[in-house]
């Protein structure tokens, strides 16, 4: 009986494996120690008690408590609500300023180079110098807008009230952040206005087409998957507002720019409701999975591959 | 050969470690006359605090380092708060009004100061005497000032506009009448200045708490429904808008006008504030001014207010301090000391009144000529007025407060009516104060 020899296996995919893991390694480590690992532990605070300073209360399992004191808490659902209206304004603002600001800097433009340079620069700003500054260019007592909205003939009680008042701030607010932002998505928009092949236009041109029809046939639907991708970052970054909402108003007045994000750090960090805080912002995470799933649900009726 | 190259390859990746441990040891010899302190940006400006830790080092040669808590003042606890709880070694914190101490005696954030004070030898009963305030048979601070108000005045704008000096004892109503004679808009000049921050929500309900009208009722709920909190709300309100005395609470917010801003301008006529407030007044590098100012006792609130608003701030040693012992060594020096620097009363019962007197003279003499020891004294030591604590003190009390300053807020900027705001405070602050 001849005896079967296994046929050797090579020891060089095992190697390969290796170092190819070792190559991964950092990215996956640091995914494990900053992203999964202080998710799993949000979690897992939201389900105990920890609604006081000290040690963190494992045996005292709270299940969905902290849930649903959520949504008996007016101050918290007010705040989701202006969250989505906050991120509504931002939204549209954006996608619309930066995409003209793309078509404009995609022209032969006289300085176009220091224009695309200005548009940058508030993106690389400090937002507490944005807020200084804006704050002054808004003060409805003699700030320099008002004070040119009067001289154009708008009557004092209609002058805006800007950041302090109990309607205009959060929009204020949201253009501030527009203006603050605009250079990123201007510049994928440019990037991707510049990828869209130049025979297309010049073919419909020879059939006749108008300016507004090549960009409403051409342009939206070739740039549609950068659309899609911005919308996805733009959605999720606008529910990271605190900071500038923080140094503009501070959630005020009144509660009307208490956005979600700066409801939870008050709630964690002032009144030490951690596991509530935590509940909210699991809540939040949830909500945030859902409109991302709608909207990639979505884009396959109207982005463009 | 390559075993070789390993080995030296690995001793170049130790050696920064090394090099860390080495200094890491240097930096513990060191430290080991340290004393570290939390610190806002304004307090590391702030002249005074230069003077009294540089005071401090010359004595003991124990070197101050302050830790710099960045961002805006409201933020400072927010940030402490965290540092601590992440185990932050800052040794010691100051501790401004009643609400920070409750909070961090409550969070177990301070270590019990009885122990260490023995092994240093220093008697808090002895200086600190009826001041000191014991949390279940424990010390945790020691106060560094008794705050009580006064009407603060700029002598200037009182002359310009040709009005008498203030008389004690006075009421509300004269304080608004002599603010409507200073008041003078087109040059800027507002006859009256209240601080309308956050965290500054005390003064929403002032008048209540000189009439000694609890915020808490039998059963632990909101006494808000008590129509003193109402009137209170309303007259902080009525002085920007309805006497036009001083700016409204847009114009407060649109101006970014803030604690100082009283000190820092000279454009307003009065400032009912903590006597902590001397302490801007004789410090003529970060405050400098031309012109005189006065002092009076805080106006009462009619016939069954005739209280005077007192609160205290105290240092304190943090749980996780390096230098705890370092830390009990400044703060008692800064808590009997901070007078001389920063000015105002302190809470010490070891003084004599000839003592008394004479700390009264430092504040009269640093005011150049503004203040004489008896102004000083019977506007803050010897008025005609009691005592009540100038903030709500009980159960949850941040987030009382914080109910209160945001309702307030609304019906400041003319956002809620007078009735919604009371009606809203009551109902939130019983959601917050009956929950478990």
């Amino acid at each position: 009986m001849a005896a079967t020899v296994a046929p050797r296996r090579s020891r060089f995919p095992l190697r390969e494996g290796r170092i190819a893991f070792l190559f991964i390694a950092p990215l996956f480590i640091g995914f494990v120690v900053f992203n999964l690992f202080p998710l799993l532990y949000s979690i897992f605070l939201s389900l105990v008690n920890f609604n006081s300073f000290g040690e963190v209360k494992v045996n005292e399992f709270m299940g969905l408590k902290n849930y649903l004191r959520a949504f008996n808490d007016r101050l918290a659902l007010e705040s989701f609500a202006k969250s989505f209206l906050f991120s509504l304004i931002y939204l549209v603002g954006i996608i619309a300023l930066s995409l003209l600001a793309a078509l404009l800097l995609n022209r032969k433009l006289y300085l176009r180079t220091a224009s695309r340079t200005m548009i940058y620069m508030p993106y690389v700003a400090n937002v507490v110098a944005i807020g200084i500054v804006w704050s002054i260019v808004l003060n409805p007592f003699g700030g320099p807008v008002n004070t040119l909205l009067k001289l154009a003939g708008v009557p004092g009680p209609a002058l805006p009230e800007w950041l302090i008042g109990v309607k205009s701030a959060l929009p204020s607010v949201a253009g501030i952040k527009i203006w603050q932002n605009l250079a990123f998505q201007t510049i994928v928009y440019l990037a991707a206005l510049q990828d869209v092949p130049r025979e297309l236009y010049e073919c419909a041109q020879i059939d006749g087409a108008g300016g507004w029809r090549r960009f409403f046939r051409i342009t939206l639907p070739m740039i549609s998957p950068t659309t899609f991708f911005l919308i996805v970052v733009t959605v999720i970054g606008s529910f990271n507002s605190m900071a500038i909402v923080k140094v503009l108003t501070n959630g005020g007045p009144g509660n009307s720019t208490r956005i979600i994000t700066l409801f939870i750090y008050e709630q964690a960090v002032k009144y030490s409701y951690y596991s509530y805080a935590n509940a909210l912002a699991c809540i939040l995470f949830v909500l945030l999975l859902i409109i991302t799933l709608i909207q990639w649900k979505a884009q396959e009726r109207w982005v463009h591959y | 050969m390559r075993r070789i190259l390993y080995i030296g390859f690995a001793a170049l990746l130790l050696l920064p470690v090394t090099a860390f441990a080495g200094g890491s040891q240097e930096k513990q010899d060191a430290e080991e006359k340290v004393v570290t302190v939390f610190a806002s940006s304004k307090e590391m400006a702030d002249n005074t605090w230069k003077l009294r830790n540089d005071a401090f080092e010359k004595l003991t040669g124990i070197r101050v380092d302050l830790q710099l808590v960045p961002g805006s003042e409201d933020d400072f606890y927010d940030k402490t708060d965290i540092a601590v709880m992440g185990g932050d070694t800052t040794d010691t914190i100051r501790l401004t009004n009643p609400l920070n101490t409750a909070h961090y005696v409550g969070s177990g954030f301070l270590l019990p100061l009885d122990d260490m004070l023995k092994k240093a030898g220093y008697n808090a009963d002895a200086v600190f005497g009826k001041f000191l305030k014991r949390q279940g048979g424990k010390l945790f601070s020691l106060p560094y000032e008794q705050s009580m108000h006064a009407v603060y005045y700029n002598k200037k704008i009182f002359n310009d506009a040709g009005v008498p000096y203030p008389k004690a004892p006075w009421t509300w109503d004269d304080y608004v009448s002599t603010a409507k004679k200073l008041t003078n808009k087109d040059k800027g000049i507002y006859g009256s200045y209240f601080v309308l921050d956050q965290g500054w929500e005390y003064y929403d309900y002032m008048l209540a708490r000189q009439r000694g009208v609890s915020a808490y009722k039998p059963d632990g709920s909101s006494n808000y429904d008590d129509p003193a909190f109402k009137e209170a709300m309303k007259f902080i309100y009525d002085l920007g808008e309805t006497y036009n005395v001083q700016p409204t609470y847009k114009e407060y917010l649109a101006n970014k006008y803030t604690w100082d801003t009283w000190a820092a301008t000279g454009k307003f006529g009065m400032i009912c504030i903590g006597s902590w407030f001397t302490g801007l007044l004789t410090d003529p590098v970060t405050y400098p001014r031309d012109w005189d100012w006065g002092i009076i006792e805080t106006p009462a609130a009619g016939p069954n207010g005739k209280n005077n608003l007192n609160a205290g701030g105290v240092w304190a040693v943090l749980k996780n301090a390096k230098h705890p012992q370092n830390g009990v060594r400044y703060i008692t020096y800064v808590s009997e000391n901070w007078f001389q620097a920063g000015g105002g009363i302190p809470a010490r019962v070891n003084l004599t009144p000839q003592e008394v007197q004479g700390i009264l003279g430092g504040i009269a003499d640093k005011s150049n000529g503004s203040v004489s020891i008896a102004d000083l004294d019977a506007a803050l030591m010897h008025n005609t007025l009691g005592v009540v604590d100038e903030k709500i003190t009980g159960a949850k009390v941040k987030e009382y407060s914080d109910i209160i300053g945001r309702e307030a807020q609304l019906y400041l900027s003319g956002a809620e009516s007078l009735d919604d705001a009371v009606k809203n405070i009551k109902s939130q602050a019983d959601k917050a104060l009956l929950s478990k």
